[in-house]
């Protein structure tokens, strides 16, 4: 066993560090350089002009709620001041960081002035409790509350002063912390299953394991059949085991893509953290992909390690089949194809807001496991034990292939010829044994 | 260290590689395993190196049977077989790894063999770019970076030009020199003539010929015998006992019998050819070979 490990030790950190200099690397790091890019630039366009005042609604770190969600906004309003008291300009006090400006509104210029981005929403002060607000669809709720509060505030005010109360004293009273409360965030066993942010996440970890086991499962392959096509395979026939040699190249290769997505997912969330927040319309989704339980992340490191060894495997056994890299991508198309159709079920059953029955019976299948369990938890909070289940039987045929691939392995390394049919396959992995050696 | 193979048999698919090989190797005493093309040589070679399991037979070590993990083994194949992308210190160090050497040990080593090969500004040069003969004598240093006690050398001088290959064959004499195992294939019958003691050779799978080279030769017949320089009147007497062959400067007379040596001589005296030599040839190893693996061999007599 000692052995074993230095071996593959060896193995592994030649094939982790070839595997990082390697072309598919660079492709698949441009691709999510991109990926964070369209993000940062999703944020910077999603979020308000900088020149507007910022105010914090539903922010009550004054003395109210501990760090629970701080929510920003940034708001210019556009008011037609029909009470003839002055209310604008208290409005205006009760909200400093917020930019007022009066001037006639009706719906037809309200729309006006917002469809030119001139402000984010008009009021009209019918009454010192009584306003009409024209706004966007998505901002309506939260600019209204924020005007609510504040009209609240002043005829509070008012009325307190007429009871003789120091105007000032009177805003320190209403401005006072009162209940406080801090927000704990409890585990559900899983997000809300219907939020955006799951949706994405789970959208994003779909194509990413498409992308990372499809093209590094054929990494795995093109090193070995290079080996064999070079005959360096004869060297390394004589200096380690197949069983080194394949579970080496295979966890060598996996571990640096499992490197890529983390690097990516840090860098993602540090995006995220930085600039979708500013955007009142994605920080409710930002929230959401920053606060992805445990438990999920757990599954997706579960399910990637399993999922690409599982097919990692099969890659390198039928790599070691072929004599020429030419003979490669014929041999190597089976598994991509199974993958593909697990991959397509996945994305079909996340265009519904319920898994169908095929997405949940994929879910259990190994092959496709990786990908549709993804698909299914977008749409359901999966049971616990259906997730077990799901797992176990992934590693459980990962286990499988991983013996059938050594002896197959072990069988064609040093065979040379035609690219081998499908009994050829079955034949070397019953001659694995007797091709195998001690080690 | 005694090797003992008997009874070897493998197939693949319908294919016999092997078929009941047989024989024995020792320290000190390489041996040449030689076949045509498809002997069978190779998957020989890879059964002594517990690369594949034989079918049927064993493969003993000092009595034991044998394990890659139990001794230190080096290999030097037919074909290059290198990292084109990798440098030449990166895998040298690589394979040393494999084979149980230290990190340290193996940049020593590595070190070592380039500064003895005279190979040490190709340190960091990728072995795509060194030449054909450059790559064999890293390919060669790989096999003996080890310090193995089993050696088993495929075509070590293919492709190599004649300095190249002098340098190589002193290292090879060197190895077979020290107390290893050394096994060694060639289609360079100098070259086996030069390293070799004993001689296995291989025909379709089977041994048809296995012996020590000395005592081969000196079993063989003795009824060639050359001449110089040649002459007319020469050939004439010599035709009278055998056939007659020309060759450079002289003539070689395979003689119809051994005892008409005397005959001969006394004829070529009678003819009054002037003579500078009159000397037994004994069969090269090529003629050997050609003799025991040929198409048209009844396959010869293994011992």
């Amino acid at each position: 066993m000692k052995r074993f490990f230095t071996a593959f030790s060896i193995v592994f950190a030649r094939e982790f560090k070839e595997t990082l200099r390697s072309k598919p690397f660079r492709i698949i790091s441009v691709f999510l350089a991109i990926l964070l890019i369209l993000i940062a630039a999703a944020g910077i366009f999603l979020a308000p002009d900088s020149d507007d005042a910022q105010i914090f609604a539903g922010d009550f770190t004054d003395g109210g709620a501990s760090q629970g969600n701080t929510v920003t906004y940034y708001y210019s309003l556009a008011v037609d001041d029909r009470t003839g008291s002055g209310l604008a300009s208290k409005l205006s006090d009760e909200l400093p960081a917020v930019r007022l400006e009066e001037k006639p509104i009706d719906e037809a210029i309200a729309a006006g002035l917002i469809a030119d981005g001139e402000c984010d929403a008009c009021v009209v002060l019918l009454s010192p409790t009584e306003f009409d607000l024209y706004a966007a669809d998505g901002d309506a709720a939260d600019i209204g509350e924020s005007v609510r509060m504040a009209l609240d505030t002043i005829e509070r005010t008012d009325a307190l002063a007429q009871l003789g109360v120091d105007e000032a004293q009177a805003k320190d009273i209403l401005h006072s912390s009162g209940a406080w409360y801090t927000i704990h965030t409890v585990d559900t066993d899983g997000d809300d299953p219907f939020s955006i942010g799951m949706y994405l996440y789970n959208y994003v970890v779909i194509i990413l394991m498409f992308l990372v086991i499809g093209l590094y499962g054929q990494m795995v392959a093109t090193r070995v059949a290079t080996e064999k096509s070079s005959r360096t395979m004869e060297v390394l026939a004589t200096s380690v085991s197949p069983s080194e040699l394949l579970c080496g190249k295979v966890m060598g290769v996996g571990a640096a893509g499992l490197l890529q997505i983390v690097v990516f997912a840090l860098a993602a969330a540090g995006i995220i953290r930085g600039v979708l927040f500013s955007s009142p319309m994605m920080s409710v989704v930002a929230d959401q992909l920053l606060n992805i339980s445990a438990g999920n992340l757990a599954c997706l490191v579960i399910y990637f390690v399993l999922g690409f060894a599982l097919y990692a495997f099969i890659f390198g056994a039928l790599g070691s089949m072929v004599s020429q890299i030419e003979d490669l991508s014929g041999t190597a198309s089976l598994p991509l194809y199974l993958f593909m159709a697990g991959y397509f079920i996945s994305l079909t059953g996340m265009a519904g807001t319920e898994p169908g029955t095929l997405i949940r019976v994929a879910s259990y299948i190994p092959f496709w496991s990786p990908v549709a369990m993804f698909s299914r938890m977008s749409a359901e909070n999966v049971p616990a034990h259906e997730l077990a289940i799901s797992i176990a039987l992934l590693a459980l045929t990962t286990v499988l292939m991983a013996w059938l691939s050594a002896r197959i392995y072990r069988s064609g390394m040093l065979r040379y010829g035609k690219p081998p049919r499908i009994k050829e396959i079955i034949s070397a992995a019953r001659e694995g044994s007797s091709n195998s050696n001690k080690a | 260290m005694n090797l003992t193979v008997t009874g070897l048999c493998k197939s693949f698919g319908d294919t016999k590689a092997l078929s009941e090989v047989s024989f024995a190797a020792r320290s000190g005493s390489p041996l040449g395993l030689l076949g045509r093309n498809g002997a069978g040589k190779t998957t020989a070679m890879r059964i002594i190196m517990d690369v594949f399991r034989p079918d049927s037979g064993e493969v003993l070590l000092d009595g034991k049977p044998i394990a890659r993990s139990g001794v230190r083994m080096g290999y030097l194949p037919e074909e290059r077989g290198l990292y084109r992308g990798s440098t030449v210190i990166e895998q040298l160090v690589y394979f040393a790894r494999l084979r149980g050497m230290t990190r340290g040990d193996a940049v020593k080593a590595v070190d070592s063999w380039l500064e003895r090969l005279g190979m040490g500004e190709y340190r960091s040069r990728k072995v795509e770019t060194l030449s054909k003969g450059n790559q064999q004598r890293i390919q060669l240093a790989l096999a003996l970076i080890n310090d193995p006690d089993v050696v088993i050398l495929d075509e070590p001088f293919s492709g190599l030009d004649p300095v190249n290959a002098l340098q190589l064959r002193q290292i090879v004499a060197e190895v077979a020199s020290k107390d290893k195992l050394v096994i060694f294939s060639s289609h360079q019958m100098s070259a086996v003539e030069d390293f070799c003691d004993d001689i296995v050779i291989l025909r379709k799978g089977e041994v048809v010929l296995k012996d020590v080279l000395s005592d081969l030769r000196a079993r063989s017949p003795k009824n060639r015998i050359r001449i110089t320089p040649a002459a007319a009147e020469l050939t004439a007497a010599a035709a009278r006992f055998g056939t007659v062959e020309n060759v450079k400067d002289g003539i070689v007379v395979t003689l119809n019998s051994e005892g008409d040596r005397s005959a001969l001589l006394a004829a070529i005296a009678q003819s009054g050819a002037d003579i500078a030599s009159f000397e037994t040839v004994l069969p090269t190893l090529e003629e050997i070979f050609v003799s025991a693996a040929g198409e048209d061999s009844e396959g010869g007599a293994a011992q």
